[in-house]
């Protein structure tokens, strides 16, 4: 039986109209350090993207010259079409983001602080707004304490309120930065389905995250940066489903079925469980036949679905590896082998 | 043995040359929010809170002092008058220009430390309006600031002390005529305290160039007179001088409120130029 895969939403990607995103050739430096290095990337209209990458790896740089916050040093970016900085003033209201935490005032109420939000929203007309924000507040689930100063808000509820302002229009992209920062596993789920909600209303989402397990739950398409350098990227599913993995054997004589598989230049090691770990390579059915023909009796074969950590783990090989929530799996070692690097 | 993980589509190189793409409806809608909401959002985030009401009943506390220290004292400032060029002379200028010392530190250099100024900038608003924007909070606090005391000083002194020589209507067109120019004043400090805003990150650096020019720069201007035409609060006792003449000396009031209008000025234009430099 295979492992069970996140279910991926399947979003309305377009790719018949240009790209919500597209960087070309982007770069930036702080003094003599390279923190993005030509990047290129078109995120589909319609897609979820997630942005992976080990701390420093420039992921919050390269958001913040997406919206553009930060000038690059070199390249360009389009969003929705239309080139930054000289059409920021046409695009950036239809875009929302959330980028390095939530910013707010503390010495204001949750609802004081999306009233000066709302304020500055072009597309928000000033009779809309109190709605607006009303129901945005209920939407991130802060109804009950939006009259209190953020002061004295939890980490987790700052966190909501910031994901509260890309909410308060209706955004065709919208990016944002480590989301679940600071949230119980309530609260990320309540961002996976908000994401999922504004995904399925329209909008294009980028999402960087070090949790690969929500990134694999929640996005359509994956990139990964690693030392400032786009490494891959593309549809979730044909990132993981690139090459085979390994064969899971479940057998009562493991000791014998890897002398077998081993005498014929199969790379296979006993693992506890009376299971034998055949790495990548042969088919299933030779390595069925192979056993069978040696009296090995065998009682299942498994061929476990590639995940999201290993193949991270590949691209970015000598790196603090971003946490996956559901860690029981250690990633075997012979897979942690030299990324693939694009450029 | 594992194959490299290849380039998907979605990390495309240059873009393709190929017919004209469509372009979105993005420019079909409103790309900046109204003015005057904007505005009224700012003045909101900057005045109303305790904090302005505490730094301006300190403010007001000086001709209310004053007052009382008049009372019985020499016969020549022994009126409103008096009491108001007391509360306005240099050594009580700290107090009269906290309000928009703050009021300036929190404009940007506060408000980027705490991530706010994203937001505004994603709005987006840019440089010039967001400078226009945070130059109506600093006006509106240097009126602010100059009417609670010049408006105390009045109220305080006309009851216990009169209006001296000059009469009722004297006296009050003498200290409309001190308000404006005291706001005039502070609203020059705080430009060029907000373009210092504009270009640090700490608002603690601002606060201190603000405490710097109130309560340094007057001492300043004793030790080394020639410094006085460039400082914020040089002159400012010729002023008040010229102010209680009979008829009112016009020369440094004006000279004064000239200088504040090119503070100002040059103030907003450098905290244009300090955002645009922070933004590369």
């Amino acid at each position: 039986m295979q492992q069970s895969r996140a279910t991926h939403p399947v979003p309305d990607v377009r790719p018949d109209r240009p790209p919500a995103l597209r960087a070309v050739g982007l770069g930036r430096g702080f003094g003599s350090r390279r923190v993005v290095d030509g990047v290129d990337l078109d995120v589909p209209m319609g897609s979820v993207l997630g942005l992976l990458g080990p701390n420093g790896a420039g992921k919050t740089t390269l958001l913040r010259m997406l919206v553009g916050l930060l000038a690059p040093t070199e390249g360009a970016v389009e969003l929705l079409g239309r080139r930054l900085p000289g059409h920021a003033a046409e695009v950036l209201p239809h875009v929302g983001a959330l980028i390095e935490g939530p910013a707010l005032h503390a010495h204001r109420t949750g609802r004081q602080n999306l009233l000066r939000h709302a304020a500055a929203e072009p597309l928000l007309s000033s009779a809309r707004i109190p709605a607006a924000v009303d129901a945005v507040l209920h939407r991130v689930g802060l109804a009950d304490v939006a009259d209190r100063r953020v002061r004295g808000y939890s980490l987790g509820m700052r966190q909501r309120l910031g994901l509260a302002v890309p909410l308060l229009t209706r955004r065709r992209l919208v990016v944002l930065d480590e989301p679940t920062n600071g949230l119980d596993p309530a609260g990320t789920r309540d961002v996976r389905r908000l994401v999922a909600e504004m995904n399925a209303a329209g909008a294009t989402v980028v999402v960087s995250s070090h949790l690969l397990s929500e990134v694999e739950a929640t996005c359509s398409h994956v990139a990964v940066l690693h030392h400032g350098r786009l490494v891959a990227g593309g549809p979730l599913p044909a990132l993981l489903g690139d090459r085979p993995g390994p064969l899971l054997v479940t057998t009562p004589d493991g000791d014998r079925a890897v002398r077998v598989l081993v005498a014929r230049g199969i790379d296979a090691e006993e693992v506890p469980r009376t299971r034998v770990h055949v790495a990548p390579g042969p088919a299933a059915p030779d390595v069925v036949a192979l056993l069978v023909h040696a009296g090995v009796a065998v009682q299942e074969v498994t061929r476990p679905a590639a995940r999201l950590d290993e193949v991270f783990a590949r691209l970015t090989a000598g790196s603090a590896p971003p946490v996956h929530h559901d860690d029981r799996h250690a990633v075997p070692p012979a897979w942690a082998a030299t990324a693939g690097a694009r450029r | 043995m594992n194959a490299p993980v290849r380039a998907l589509p979605i990390t495309g190189g240059p873009p393709a040359p190929g017919p004209p793409r469509p372009r979105p409806r993005a420019g079909t809608r409103p790309t900046a929010a109204p003015p005057g909401r904007l505005v009224r959002s700012e003045l909101e985030l900057a005045l109303l809170r305790p904090r302005t009401a505490v730094v301006l009943l300190t403010a007001a506390v000086v001709p209310v002092l004053a007052t009382a220290g008049l009372a019985g004292g020499p016969e020549q400032l022994a009126h409103t008058l008096g009491v108001l060029v007391v509360a306005l002379s240099e050594p009580a200028a700290l107090p009269l220009g906290m309000l928009v010392v703050l009021v300036a530190a929190d404009g940007f250099a506060a408000e980027r430390h705490s991530g706010t100024l994203d937001g505004l900038r994603l709005s987006p608003v840019g440089p010039g309006r967001l400078v226009a924007l945070k130059a109506s909070a600093v006006l509106a606090a240097a009126v602010l600031a100059a009417v609670v005391v010049v408006g105390t000083a009045v109220l305080a002194g006309a009851p216990v002390l009169g209006t001296g020589p000059y009469g009722t209507g004297s006296t009050l067109g003498r200290a409309v005529l001190l308000a404006g120019w005291v706001a005039a004043q502070l609203a020059g400090l705080g430009m060029l305290l907000l373009a210092l805003s504009a270009a640090v990150r700490r608002p603690a650096v601002v606060v201190a160039a603000g405490l710097a020019a109130l309560t340094v720069a007057p001492f300043v201007t004793v030790v080394w007179g020639a410094a006085a035409p460039v400082l914020p609060t040089g002159h400012w006792h010729e002023v008040l001088a010229a102010v209680t003449a009979v008829p009112v000396a016009t020369t440094a009031p004006w000279a004064t409120t000239a200088r504040a209008a090119g503070f100002t000025i040059a103030g907003a234009g450098l905290a244009v130029f300090a955002l645009t430099r922070r933004a590369s």
